[in-house]
């Protein structure tokens, strides 16, 4: 199957390159007729015909080329800027096994950033990315840039794909499908709205706040751009764009199409992922951090009995019985484990925490809860029995110190 | 005599006949051709009269997906087609019968 494809590609691209004089749109017609020739013959001689097959049934492709343009009344081929041909089939297994690489990368990608979310999407995307840089390659190395289709029909893959899906598409459940696919048509306006919208207020900074724009601006840019999308997607369909314009319309599709599982997962994740990434409470979902009047923050709570002795292991709950465990937590202390909580039992309620403590040699590290319990005249008892702590180390403004 | 180089000349005409009836693709037309005994008839000849006839706007064409391959370009005559089959073929009819005639008088004459 592979050599087969590749003996008729080569005799095309041979077909293509003696045909480079005439205008463009006179090739891309020949090139269909004789790609479909090729097909025919190749069938006919089995369905694995080699070059030399195919030679000797239709004559070298500058003798099928020559006996063509004289029958079609060409003039005779102007001195025509010689390509090393040698280039063409290194260049045609580059591409398609780049074009298969970045395929496969691209699946694994995907499945990676549908299980883990927006740090992972890099795969997905460098897949993509690899992906259309190697068709861009093989669409300006043929020169036929006016004729991007017909270039990338020329790959021994694509020409597979689409025999594959037109064997589906015959089929009565293919036939179905696609029929079912085509009226979601709508579904897709909507849908690619909705990514350019999401795109777009991520390019104008900030994080997007969706699934639904929570500002007039936001709405604005979405009503904008679904009336755009359904009135370009209707316009194609009723009377379909030619030229550079289709041209346009499939590049800002396919970019669109690409872009659409990133954006989703980006969108599914906005709550946690972007809050997180914006410094927003981690646990925004928790009911409760604990802050002063003023707004500022409790991360630790320092338990002293009456005689102004510091408690420690102290269980602390609210007026239903329910753990106070959801004080504010920096992600970078020391103090937490890797899922984010101090130690101190499946709660987390138990005070005073483990705090962050600066040595006098800027170091931090994370140390018992006594070793960093705030001191000063404002406190019980004054100082801390067997305080000998050097001075400048954290104190009541523990907070500011940490959040630095 | 050279079969091949009397086909030059009236390939046009047969291209044109054999799509009279029926719409064809490309190679459907050259099987036709040479099942009607054309036998020595060019592949490529045969695309480039379809070109021809094209680009003079005799044909109009048409894709049609197939199951087997790709796609399949269909060529059919349009009126205009129909117009130059006719005339090509008053022309083929008379010049045939000056030929037969004149071979058949040469062949009286040597008699």
């Amino acid at each position: 199957m592979n050599t087969t494809l590749g003996s008729t590609a080569e005799y095309l691209d041979a077909v293509r390159e003696a045909l480079e004089d005439l205008p463009d749109d006179e090739v891309a017609e020949i090139v269909d007729d004789v790609a479909e020739h090729l097909d025919q013959v190749n069938a006919e001689l089995g369905g694995s015909a080699s070059k030399a097959a195919l030679e000797q049934r239709l004559g070298t492709p500058e003798q099928y080329v020559a006996e063509l343009r004289a029958a079609a009344g060409f003039p005779e081929p102007v001195a025509r800027t010689t390509r090393s041909r040698s280039t063409q089939p290194v260049l045609r297994f580059l591409v398609t096994w780049g074009l298969r690489g970045a395929a496969g990368v691209a699946a694994v990608g995907l499945v990676l950033m549908f299980a883990d979310g927006p740090p992972l999407a890099a795969p997905y995307l460098l897949g993509c990315a690899v992906g259309v840089i190697a068709l861009g390659v093989w669409v300006f190395a043929r020169r036929r840039v006016s004729e991007p289709m017909s270039s990338l029909r020329d790959l021994p893959d694509a020409r597979r794909l689409e025999r594959g899906l037109a064997e589906v598409i015959g089929t009565a459940w293919g036939s179905a499908t696609v029929e079912f696919v085509l009226s979601l048509r709508p579904a897709w306006w909507l849908l690619r709205a909705w990514v350019a919208t999401y795109l777009l207020m991520l390019a104008l900074g900030g994080p997007p706040a969706f699934p639904v724009p929570r500002t007039a601006v936001g709405f604005a840019v979405l009503a904008a751009t679904v009336i755009a999308s359904v009135w370009l997607g209707r316009r194609a369909v009723h009377r379909p764009l030619s030229g550079w314009a289709r041209r346009g319309q499939t590049a800002g599709n396919a970019a669109l199409a690409v872009l659409t599982p990133a954006v989703l997962v980006l969108a599914s994740y906005s709550e946690s992922y972007w809050q997180f990434w914006y410094d927003e409470p981690y646990y925004e979902s928790y009911p409760t951090g604990l802050y002063h009047q003023d707004g500022s923050v409790i991360l630790n709570l320092y338990p002293y009995d009456q005689d102004g002795r510091l408690l420690e292991g102290v269980r602390i709950y609210d007026q239903d019985g329910r753990p106070v465990d959801s004080l504010e937590v920096w992600e970078w202390d020391d103090c937490i484990d890797a899922g984010g909580w101090y130690p101190g039992g499946p709660q987390g309620n138990v005070f005073p925490r483990p705090a962050v403590f600066y040595g006098a040699d800027g170091q931090s590290r994370c140390v018992d809860p006594s070793d960093a319990a705030p001191f000063g005249p404002a406190l019980p008892g004054g100082t801390l029995p067997g305080d000998n702590r050097t001075r400048g180390g954290p104190g009541v403004d523990d907070a500011a110190t940490v959040e630095k | 005599m050279d079969t091949s180089q009397l086909l030059k000349g009236v390939l046009d005409l047969a291209v044109l006949a054999v799509l009279r009836d029926s719409d064809g693709y490309g190679y459907d037309v050259v099987r036709r051709l040479r099942a009607a005994g054309l036998t020595e008839v060019g592949d490529a000849s045969v695309y480039g009269t379809l070109r021809r006839l094209y680009r003079a706007g005799g044909l109009n064409t048409y894709v049609v997906p197939s199951d087997e391959g790709p796609h399949r370009k269909y060529y059919g005559l349009n009126d205009a087609g129909r117009n130059l089959l006719e005339q090509s073929t008053k022309t083929w009819r008379g010049f045939a019968d000056a030929m037969t005639s004149l071979l058949e008088n040469g062949a009286k004459e040597a008699a």
